[in-house]
């Protein structure tokens, strides 16, 4: 019996860490596209930018994953947008996974940005930079330093916000657990699944702490 | 013909003149001191000839060729100004997470791309010219404050500018500290160097300066030599600033 709990939920957890994978690869880039958005100095982007980050942050990932698989079908009838089977819907929960994800992260980036002393840029500024190598050469690697504590908790939050993917019929962990108690009213397996939640941020959480430490030598 | 020449330089915030017709010109390898009660614009005098801010009149010129005129700045004037001009802030803003020897190199390398081995030889020589050769590898947060601000001067004079223009250098620094960067500036001018200097240093100024800007009530309320200046100060204004900062 255990060998066999161990296996369905094994795969169950490669589905979450497909889900977690997917979201950090699509969401820390389109994070950054959209603090430059939001930082805008044209106004328009700016306030459209903000806006969009305001509702996907003000309503729920769950309502998002629902309106996301089911809408495009919804809208023109019979069309299969997200493409049959669980592909189809990892493919669904990826993209509002990434946008919900990237909104956070864009707010962490601008915060980081924002808070490099201006002092930083004059002198990049003075000794002829252009404005892509202040911030490349010079921001960067500040703003990387501030923001990886607040990074590293979103990436921690995402571990078990993957489990919301079980809304649309993605066989998680969470649900491969659950499925126990259905089948064979055992409600150990679903216990278990909180190991694999356990180890997988313990693991996390020791390389961000690596990854601070490495960054420490400076300000 | 003088080397660097400003004409008529002010600027303005919403309706406060903060900056008001400086026109000056400085010979090449003098050195010009501005002084003057905080707050009539020594500093914007400073940060608008580098383009730190937009100045709204003003032309500036180098060795007769136009830097550029507050008229129409663009992107080609400021690089103009970026090159002809060095400038060592009084907070120092070296770049946290390089060493010494990289805050020096980072801006001939991308700016200018420089080979790497010429570079970095000619940087080690001018951390050996402000003494801190020996800390080439150290990171600024390991440096006091004084040897900070000769890093400082360090990267700025990698991009060999043709003006060096420092804003309070000092002013963040503890009296010895004070000494040994003033020490460099001192070395600086005998190498011939051309530079402008925005100090408290009462004492530096009066003999390190071969001209000396006094603003008052954001712009110029005497110019002259030491000698005039702290000899026979012209308005009651200059003599009480005089005298207070004694």
């Amino acid at each position: 019996m255990l060998g066999e709990v161990l296996v369905s939920l094994g795969n169950g957890f490669l589905q979450s860490l497909e889900l977690f994978g997917l979201t950090l690869l699509g969401g820390l880039p389109l994070g950054l596209i959209i603090a430059f958005g939001s930082m805008s100095k044209f106004k328009p982007l700016q306030t459209a930018v903000r806006g969009i980050v305001w509702v996907v942050r003000g309503t729920p990932l769950m309502l998002q994953l629902i309106v996301i698989y089911y809408g495009p079908g919804l809208l023109a009838k019979g069309s299969n947008f997200w493409g049959g089977g669980s592909g189809g819907r990892m493919t669904a929960a990826a993209v509002a996974f990434i946008v919900n994800y990237a909104c956070y992260f864009s707010e962490i980036y601008r915060g980081g940005i924002e808070s490099i002393p201006r002092g930083q840029i004059e002198a990049g500024r003075v000794l002829g930079m252009s404005n892509g190598q202040i911030f490349f050469r010079i921001q960067l690697k500040q703003v990387y330093k501030r923001i990886l504590p607040p990074i590293g908790n979103e990436v921690i939050t995402l571990v078990k916000d993957t489990c919301l993917a079980r809304i649309i019929a993605i066989y998680e962990l969470t649900y491969a657990g659950q499925a126990y108690i259905k089948s064979d009213g055992l409600i150990w397996p679903l216990l278990m699944t909180g190991a694999f939640y356990l180890l997988f941020s313990g693991l996390l959480s020791w390389l961000l702490k690596r990854g601070e430490k490495r960054l420490a030598y400076f300000e | 013909m003088a080397y660097l020449e400003m004409e008529r330089l002010g600027k303005r915030f919403g309706t406060t003149e903060v900056l008001r017709d400086v026109t000056l010109s400085l010979d090449k390898g003098q050195i010009l001191t501005v002084i003057g009660p905080s707050g009539e614009g020594k500093t914007t005098f400073l940060r608008c000839l580098n383009l730190l801010e937009t100045p709204d009149t003003g032309i500036v010129r180098l060795n007769g060729e136009l830097l550029y005129d507050a008229s129409a700045i663009d992107r080609e004037a400021q690089r103009r100004v970026h090159r002809a001009f060095g400038f060592v802030f009084q907070a120092f803003h070296l770049f946290p997470q390089y060493t010494v020897l990289e805050n020096v190199m980072l801006a001939p390398t991308i700016v200018k791309r420089e080979p790497k081995e010429p570079l970095k030889a000619r940087s080690m020589a001018l951390l050996e010219k402000v003494g801190l050769a020996q800390l080439w590898n150290r990171y600024p947060i390991t440096l006091s404050g004084g040897q900070q601000q000769r890093a400082a001067i360090a990267r700025a004079l990698a991009m060999e500018p043709e003006v060096l223009c420092f804003d309070e250098p000092t002013s963040a620094l503890d009296p010895e500290l004070t000494q040994e960067v003033l020490k460099v500036i001192r070395l600086l001018k005998d190498e011939g160097r051309t530079m402008i200097v925005v100090t408290h240093e009462m004492a530096f100024a009066r003999d390190a300066s071969d001209v000396i800007l006094f603003l008052k009530n954001n712009t110029i309320g005497e110019i002259g030599t030491p000698d005039e200046l702290f000899g026979a100060p012209k308005t009651e204004a200059l003599k009480r600033f005089l005298l207070q900062a004694d």
